[in-house]
């Protein structure tokens, strides 16, 4: 085949623009650490990573959800921990009652005020809020649950019974709320018992207080259960988070596998095309100095 | 005529016609780099004159003819992937234009439904939670400005297109006005077959700029001239004649439209620049277009029904999340994305729960959140952030494709053109030699003349003596 001058610049020109061209992608790779970062780069590849990467960020939502739901049940805790102490009062004192040295009429009525007293710090605490929200008041959180007779010492609850339900880690739902009138509302009742032990003591009649006793230690069963079942969820989110932690790592691993350039492939690739163009400019100007015109003259 | 004056102007014929080979052969080294230049090449032919008594007596040499070396199947060849190439590097830069609209680095719409719909599942956890109902009308803000985005940039773009459209018509109209020029002077047969082989070498490289801008056509017909044809067969030149294409609108579409003779060729033009061109702004980009529509209408419509089913923080209900948007006609989502908007302003009025007086309750969020893995006959059965990712793998794999097209077609016609130089090309080394053959024999010649001369000399000597 006859070889033309413009066939061999033709020639030159395009291996030095692929050479560069390929040198181009090698040098963007380097500069953003990434082999894929348009769809156009590898299709497949690049939906995937899309899809690691959604399930990442959501994973980091769910982890912000754990987070949130920690505090809260902490709280829970604290307070279902505070009730239970002012109950192990309350129950101290009844029995005092009970006993025959606290039978005076003086006494039994500095025992009612005392317990009377611990009741309100009990709806204190059943009235506690988080960030401006009632946290016993079910779903119903602006609504202050437990209101108290003040006649008759009866305490009523007025917020309602609905879960708040709250997907602390793919699929599984946790709920965030106790409503109170479960907590403090039981078949004895937190509140019953006491406001019945207090009417039982200022009425100076021992077998009420008997019965009241009886009914405040099954209101202390009530309030223990609760907790540990708090306790139980508590456990559960601990677990979740593991599990987001470690399906995270996975996650990042393998959208990196696919996303970023193997930068020491990089550079050597990037070594192997400067050696070529090299050689490619030097054998252009060894070639380009052969001309037969050089000979003649 | 023989004798020693004979001789003379034998002598002074030959000279003459190794001079002429000279000056070929410095007109191909003088346009060793023309494009589309084809070499000419001088062939001799001895010349005779009968004497009587004698038969014919050698007379020396005259150039006969002047060769040139073209090859007309590689030149249509060359046009036809000139004009694929054309066509297929004008949609390359725009796909890639596309892509970068659709998918910006820092994410797109893509990234922004996942976003707002991310924002909603935080929102569950805590709903009465001011900061958090404020980032999810913030997502809800990012994700509807994307759509607006993306389909401005995307019409600026086509708008853009259509301006090129008139810009490549006069230029191919001034191809054809030369061309046509050219055919007349072919007609007119001017000058030396050597001129005649410069202007065919012109009138190929106009038509290989031609097939660049649009697809065509053509055949030589039995006189030299060259006829064109636009793909769907309109005239653009006979003989001396062009026609060109004028350009106008066409009943309600915004964009230009092309005309042979009133004929509008707009549908029918794929090949070169204005293929690409028409491809890109009436095929690729209103498909686009009506995705993020698509889309966007399915987002707005089915978010607001899910929103106003609930209760706000203060009981109200039938609230709208976005601005409600409402299609021109059943199943036409035009317009959707580019007025998104969120229309909820105050934070109180994200409606989280599913009966009144309820601010804890969580249970309309959470059926919003169902929204984004339900699948839509509106999408094609797919859930909104796949109908998104299926816009982008669409276009990653056209973008992909197109430019591994563009690469071979590359590689085709460079291919091509070494074939054409092979058979057309000055080659440098070749033309040394020649000029060195028709020097050493201009020298011979001048030679032979001398003695010659040498001899007529003597003879006037002797005889005038």
């Amino acid at each position: 085949m006859r070889v033309t001058d413009a066939a061999y610049s033709r020639l030159f020109l395009e291996s030095i623009r692929s050479m560069k061209s390929n040198q181009n992608d090698l040098v963007q790779q380097l500069a953003s650490g990434k082999k894929v970062s348009r769809p156009s780069d590898a299709p497949g590849d690049e939906h995937q990573i899309a899809i690691f990467k959604a399930e990442i960020s959501r994973l980091a939502k769910y982890s912000q959800t754990t987070d949130s739901l920690n505090t809260t049940f902490s709280q829970y805790d604290s307070i279902m921990n505070q009730v239970s102490n002012l109950l192990h009062t309350s129950f101290q004192k009844g029995s005092a009652a009970a006993s025959s040295t606290n039978q005076g009429p003086t006494a039994r009525a500095a025992l009612s005020a005392e317990l009377g007293q611990i009741r309100d710090q009990i709806l204190s605490l059943a009235n506690s809020s988080m960030d401006g929200n009632y946290i016993f008041s079910g779903t119903q959180t602006s609504t202050q649950p437990f209101t108290i007779d003040t006649a008759t010492g009866v305490v009523s609850y007025q917020g309602n019974s609905d879960a708040i339900t709250v997907e602390a880690a793919p699929e599984t739902f946790l709920q965030k709320n106790l409503p109170g009138d479960q907590v403090f509302m039981g078949s004895n009742g937190i509140f019953n018992s006491i406001t019945s032990l207090i009417d039982a003591i200022d009425a100076g009649d021992q077998t009420g207080i008997e019965n009241s006793l009886t009914s405040l230690s099954g209101a202390m069963d009530e309030l223990s259960t609760s907790r540990s079942d708090n306790g139980a969820k508590m456990a559960s989110l601990d677990i979740s988070r593991t599990v987001i932690q470690n399906r995270t790592t996975e996650l990042v691993k393998s959208a990196s596998n696919l996303e970023d350039a193997d930068i020491a492939q990089v550079v050597s690739d990037l070594k192997l095309d400067e050696t070529g163009l090299q050689s490619l400019f030097s054998s252009f100007t060894m070639t380009n100095g052969n001309s037969l015109f050089n000979y003649i003259a | 005529m023989g004798g020693l004056f004979g001789a003379l102007e034998l002598g002074r014929q030959s000279l003459a016609a190794q001079q002429y080979a000279l000056q070929i052969t410095s007109h191909n080294i003088a346009n060793v780099n023309t494009p589309g230049y084809s070499r000419q090449l001088a062939t001799f032919e001895d010349t005779y004159i009968v004497q009587a008594g004698v038969g014919s007596v050698g007379m020396g040499v005259r150039v006969n003819n002047v060769e040139t070396f073209r090859n007309r199947f590689l030149q249509l060849r060359i046009n036809q992937e000139t004009q694929n190439l054309g066509a297929l590097d004008t949609r390359t830069q725009g796909l890639e234009q596309i892509e970068s609209i659709l998918a910006p680095s820092g994410g797109g719409i893509r990234e922004r439904i996942e976003a707002f719909f991310g924002s909603l599942q935080t929102l569950s956890a805590d709903p009465t939670n001011r900061a958090l109902r404020t980032e999810v009308m913030t997502r809800g803000s990012e994700l509807s400005s994307a759509f607006r985005q993306s389909y401005n940039q995307l019409q600026t773009f086509q708008e853009a297109l259509d301006t090129t459209v008139s810009s490549t018509v006069s230029e191919i109209n001034s191809l054809t006005q030369r061309i046509a020029a050219l055919n007349q002077q072919m007609y007119e047969g001017l000058g030396s077959q050597g001129q005649v082989s410069d202007i065919r070498d012109q009138r190929d490289e106009l038509l290989k700029q031609l097939a660049g801008d649009i697809g065509i056509n053509y055949y030589e017909d039995d006189k030299g001239g060259l006829t064109i044809h636009t793909e769907s067969g309109s005239l653009l030149v006979i003989g001396n004649e062009s026609q060109d294409i004028t350009t106008g609108p066409s009943g309600t579409d915004p964009f230009t439209h092309a005309y042979v003779n009133g004929t509008d060729i707009t549908d029918t033009v794929t090949g070169g620049k204005l293929g690409g061109t028409f491809q890109l702004r009436d095929n690729d980009i209103p498909s686009y277009l009506t995705e993020l529509d698509n889309l966007a209408g399915t987002i707005i419509t089915n978010v607001n029904i899910a929103h106003s089913a609930g209760y706000d923080l203060n009981d109200n209900t039938g609230i709208n999340f976005f601005q409600p948007f409402t299609q021109p006609a059943p199943g036409d989502n035009t317009g959707a994305a580019r007025n998104m908007s969120v229309a909820v302003t105050n934070a109180d009025s994200i409606a989280a729960a599913s009966t009144p007086g309820t601010p804890g309750d969580n249970s309309n969020i959470l059926s919003m959140l169902n929204l984004e893995n339900n699948t839509y006959t509106d999408l094609g059965d797919k859930s909104f952030s796949s109908a998104m990712q299926s816009s982008l793998t669409r276009i990653g794999v056209d973008l992909q494709s197109a430019r591994s097209d563009v690469e071979s077609r590359q590689t085709v016609l460079s291919n091509l053109q070494n074939s054409r130089d092979a058979v057309s090309g000055v080659s440098l080394d070749e033309e040394a030699v020649n000029l060195v053959e028709y020097q050493r024999a201009f020298e011979a010649m001048s030679r032979f003349m001398r003695t010659m001369d040498q001899l007529t000399g003597d003879l006037i000597q002797t005889l005038g003596g």
